[in-house]
């Protein structure tokens, strides 16, 4: 009966755990809002790139959690320096690799979208 | 307990808004416990930014602007016990990290700037044995005279 109460609670519990923060210290960056342009936005052409940006966090032993999963740092990764550019069409992915019941974390959120002039 | 049930309420809410983009989710720091003795904290909510097509005809780009400001939450507990989540605490949370008052900064950063489009929204979280928080959104978005 105490093990059945103790496995449900770790069950609750591991979302918690596998979200990103760390018991003892936390400095991540998470994505809260990006309203992306449109074709109609910019001068979009037919051959305009299709590219791809990744930013994450990650978190160890439940115990410290860090890095940079938001969007500035996705799409800046995807922009590669071209920042005379804009990305449309953008769709946002969230990526989450965790081991051992979540020892190991580790949370990206991925952009793909296409270079466009604005 | 209480405390993860709390955690876990917005941790579902966040998934469910990611379904629905165009429904609010608040940008507030989440109490470190059930027994809040003070809580004055203003995070955003929802933000229709500008497109490159939807700027007016008369607006000329400058270049990127960044904007942040932050909430701050203090959970202190009664008693320490393992899991940490479980011991009872009482919190305090304060700060104003409203889109409001980061837009009015970059205004003044920035003077003649009307408006941003193509805007990035993040959450910066740091929190120190989850005793101390800080929420800090932080925009970054291109700006227009």
């Amino acid at each position: 009966m105490l093990l059945d109460i103790k496995i449900k609670n770790f069950l609750i519990a591991l979302p918690v755990m596998l979200s990103g923060c760390g018991l003892i210290y936390t400095n991540v960056r998470t994505p809260y809002g990006y309203h992306t342009a449109t074709p109609i936005d910019v001068k979009a052409q037919d051959d305009d790139s299709l590219v791809t940006g990744e930013s994450c966090n990650k978190s160890l032993l439940y115990l410290v959690a860090w890095g940079n999963g938001g969007y500035a740092a996705a799409v800046e990764h995807a922009l590669s320096g071209r920042q005379n550019m804009i990305l449309y069409d953008v769709r946002s992915d969230l990526k989450v690799q965790a081991y051992l019941f979540g020892l190991y974390t580790k949370t990206c959120t991925v952009i793909t979208g296409r270079l466009g002039r604005p | 307990m209480t405390a993860v049930f709390v955690r876990l309420l917005f941790i579902v809410s966040a998934l469910w808004a990611d379904d629905y983009p165009h429904d609010a989710k608040a940008g507030l720091i989440s109490p470190g416990s059930a027994f809040i003795i003070y809580y004055d904290g203003q995070g955003p909510l929802n933000f229709d930014t500008l497109t490159p097509g939807s700027l007016p005809a008369d607006a000329r780009p400058f270049g990127s602007v960044q904007g942040r400001s932050c909430q701050y939450g203090v959970s202190i507990p009664f008693n320490i016990s393992y899991p940490i989540v479980r011991s009872p605490s009482i919190s305090s949370v304060w700060g104003n990290s409203s889109l409001k008052k980061i837009i009015n900064a970059m205004t003044n950063d920035h003077p003649g700037l009307k408006g941003i489009y193509d805007a990035q929204i993040d959450k910066h979280t740091i929190q120190v044995l989850g005793i101390f928080t800080r929420l800090c959104i932080e925009v970054t978005a291109k700006g227009f005279r």
